[in-house]
């Protein structure tokens, strides 16, 4: 089974997606990915700052309950993707739109996990309250909250400890009670910017997997950008490779691996060793 | 706990020895009888003044004065200040200028308030207020002009409205500054209280101090002091104690 | 006058400040021609800079200050000298701080200017009594800040000093003194602002000489316009002596610098 790269994308030149092929990914039922109306597209999407040009021409459409993460070197834009999909950007040209409709500004139903969890929890809020106030802020009546936020605590798995406050935990519960709160807004999209960066190596396995497990639950779609190809290639329906000096897309790449993923099985998997060849020098600065 | 109770001991032990050695300089001649009375004799004064009602009254006087004049310039101060820090454009165009009111001393309004309206208690009052407001305004303002720039993108991205903001974010983050700034103005407040009892000649510790010393009654000046300090201290570790609380989150058990 | 980038030198100094002060000065002008009360006791800027002019050529200001200086200049003698070596000795050994610690926290809350009489009593009235007034009132902070500095201290240094065997007096003037002086020059200017706090305060109450009594002596007298002068004269003061102490900070860390 051919994998797409450099060059070659799922787009036509028009911008409209290639007609479905063989060996497309598939949800955790064996159900294939549906071509349905795009949960986000990006159409020619241009972002410059006077003569500093920091996306040039990026053009992608993103399937609803999909993981698409999106990878590349520093300086390619990865989290100005990101920051145009929440709504804190405008893209000079071109149109970012989700789920049909122009993004113009931050709106609920689009949540985003920043990597610096500490500086996104209120330290003086326990981790009940931290994630009540998604729910404060969209006015939920008080007699749903409650119900709510232990689902989400459960969800991740910190029932046990919502009294506490974030001073309290590690670094990965800080980073789940962010999940938490994000999942409380009952969002159709998860913006992740590099969350699990900041921890070791044994607790971004153990939250990649909670990640993928909460995603197949809650049906979300999922923009996750990263700077690590393996874990791309390990939690992505799709990768989404940028170059920098403009940032623009350099390749859309399916990852046809089964699901569940398993940190031990898949990664061994001959053919995510194969991508990830393949897609090495993609991420480390080679240009074709 | 047991670490506290072992300092608690030590500084009783520290303070005792030191009413000690007041004790002994008075009585071994060391300091002049007729400027520094035996701490017994300061102790018997206050008793007894405390027992007829009078120094009760006068302490009760700079209490009241400085409680409610710090009420009034913590809540003024929050809330002007609050105001100014949120608002860019008055941050970029008042806290320079409130800088500069600084380096004034709290008491250099009273001449000003003593040719307008001479000093008599509401003035009093007015002079504590605006003496002891620059520390709780400044930092308030302070306060909320640094909030993590990371939760003001949380609340672009809950679409929080600008009161929900302020009110769960904004608020809470200040609330460090804030209490520093009010135990600062809290002790302006006891000093502006006694300047202006000094000066006015109102019912207060600030002129128990001044007639005392005019018929050389050092009983009654020291008398004077030690309920002034005790006042300080109190006042100090009562706040103290409600910031702990408050920012009990700040200190991971 | 260094230019921005785009090369406009007007955009260096923000002007929302400088037009909030020309606003309060222009309805402070505004208000005094206006109204008859507030002529009485209060002068308009016009007045009140004349007023100035004619203090400091006739050598009045210069004179005021220089009392309230001297005695600012000799209280922080006394106070910083005796608190810094205290706070030196508390922060090297822990039974000092220990002992200390009580009458610290129950001393150091009596406001200063509560002393005034008694120390009128002591010393009558003059730089004596003020200066002990202003050491009373540094005393406390210089304690506290030196110890805090010689505990910030790096433990590597103390070390060096037991393995070198240094003596008490060695070990201070060699390691400590200067491992410290960066904290301890925050601490000088944070006790000068106060020494000239309480001097001039000291001066508005009881004391016939310097800025402050100058001041009182003229609202007694009800004359506004040198009343507001010597206010300015107070407040330039203490910027003046702010900005030369943050510069002379500047001047000592850099020259520390490797």
């Amino acid at each position: 089974m051919a994998v797409m790269l450099a060059h070659q994308t799922d787009l036509l030149p028009t911008g409209e997606p290639k007609p479905a092929t063989a060996g497309k990914p598939q949800l955790a039922d064996g159900s294939p990915v549906p071509d349905t109306a795009p949960m986000i597209a990006f159409d020619r999407v241009t972002l410059s700052y006077g003569p500093l040009t920091v996306l040039s021409d990026v053009s992608f459409r993103i399937n609803p309950g999909t993981v698409n993460c999106v990878i590349g070197p520093s300086g390619c834009g990865k989290t100005t993707v990101l920051r145009l999909v929440g709504g804190f950007l405008q893209a000079t040209a071109g149109n970012v739109s989700v789920a049909g409709e122009q993004r113009l500004r931050p709106t609920r139903d689009v949540a985003v996990v920043f990597q610096d969890y500490s500086r996104a929890l209120l330290p003086w809020r326990t981790v009940y309250d931290n994630v009540s106030l998604a729910l404060e802020a969209a006015r939920t009546p008080r007699n749903e909250r409650g119900d709510l936020i232990n689902t989400m605590l459960a969800l991740v798995g910190l029932r046990d400890h919502a009294r506490k406050f974030p001073s309290q935990l590690s670094g990965g519960m800080q980073q789940r009670v962010q999940i938490a709160r994000c999942l409380a807004q009952q969002p159709k999209i998860l913006l992740m910017d590099e969350p699990f960066g900041a921890l070791d190596a044994m607790t971004r396995g153990v939250l990649q997997d909670e990640l993928l497990r909460i995603q197949q639950e809650r049906g979300v779609t999922v923009l996750f950008v990263t700077h690590d190809l393996e874990e791309a290639l390990y939690l992505g329906h799709r990768v989404i490779a940028l170059a920098p000096n403009p940032g623009r897309v350099h390749a859309l790449v399916d990852v046809p691996l089964p699901f569940p993923r398993n940190q031990l099985t898949t990664r061994e998997d001959p053919l995510f060793l194969q991508m990830r060849r393949e897609l090495f020098g993609l991420t480390h600065g080679h240009t074709v | 706990m047991g670490r506290r109770a072992v300092h608690i001991l030590t500084d009783i032990c520290s303070i005792g020895t030191l009413l000690l050695l007041w004790y002994a300089a008075t009585r071994l001649g060391l300091v002049p009888r007729v400027l520094v009375p035996s701490p017994l004799v300061v102790w018997d004064r206050i008793v007894a003044g405390f027992v007829d009602g009078i120094l009760l009254e006068q302490m009760a006087s700079t209490v009241g004065s400085m409680l409610v004049g710090w009420l009034m310039c913590s809540l003024l101060g929050i809330a002007l200040g609050a105001l100014i820090g949120i608002w860019p454009l008055a941050r970029r165009a008042l806290a320079p200028v409130l800088e500069l009111f600084r380096p004034l001393p709290p008491a250099a309004v009273i001449p000003v308030a003593i040719a307008v309206l001479g000093l008599d208690r509401e003035m009093s009052l007015f002079v504590i207020v605006f003496g002891a407001i620059w520390p709780a305004l400044l930092a308030t303002v302070h306060g909320f002009a640094t909030v993590e720039p990371r939760l003001v993108e949380v609340g672009r991205a809950l679409d929080m409205s600008r009161l929900q903001f302020i009110a769960k974010v904004a608020l809470p983050n200040a609330a460090p500054d804030i209490l520093a700034g009010m135990r600062l103005s809290l002790v302006v407040c006891l000093v502006m209280a006694v300047i202006t009892d000094m000066i006015s000649g109102q019912v207060g510790l600030g002129s128990l101090v001044v007639l005392a010393s005019r018929s050389f009654d050092m009983a009654g000046l020291f008398a004077g002091l030690v309920l002034l300090s005790v006042i300080g201290f109190a006042s100090n570790a009562g706040l103290q104690a409600i910031e702990r609380r408050v920012l009990a989150y700040q200190r991971p058990s | 006058m260094p230019a921005d980038r785009n090369g406009r030198l007007w955009r260096l100094v923000d002007p929302a400040p400088i037009g909030v002060i020309a606003l309060l000065l222009l309805l402070w002008q505004l208000d005094v021609s206006g109204s008859d009360f507030v002529s009485d006791t209060l002068a308009s800027p016009g007045a009140v800079l004349l007023a100035l002019g004619r203090l400091v050529l006739d050598g009045d200001v210069l004179r005021a200050a220089a009392a309230t200086l001297t005695a600012a200049l000799l209280g922080m003698a006394v106070g910083v000298g005796l608190g810094a070596a205290l706070g030196l000795l508390s922060g090297l050994f822990p039974p000092v701080a220990a002992a200390i610690r009580g009458p610290v926290v129950l001393l150091r809350p009596l406001p200063a200017i509560a002393l005034v009489p008694f120390m009128t009593i002591a010393l009558g009235l003059g730089l004596a009594m003020e200066t002990w007034v202003i050491a009373f009132a540094v005393f406390w902070p210089a304690v506290t800040l030196t110890q805090q500095a010689v505990r910030q201290m790096d433990l590597q240094l103390l070390e060096v000093a037991d393995a070198l065997e240094l003596g008490l007096l060695a070990r201070v003037s060699k390691l400590v003194l200067p491992a410290i002086v960066p904290r301890l020059v925050v601490m000088l200017r944070f006790a000068a602002a106060i020494a000239l706090l309480i001097a001039v305060t000291v001066e508005l109450v009881s004391n016939p000489r310097g800025l402050g009594h100058e001041m009182m002596l003229a609202a007694e007298a009800f004359t506004p316009a040198p009343m507001l002068a010597y206010l300015v004269v107070i407040a330039l003061l203490g910027w003046a002596v702010n900005w030369v102490l943050v510069a002379s900070e500047r001047r000592v860390l850099a020259g520390m610098r490797p």
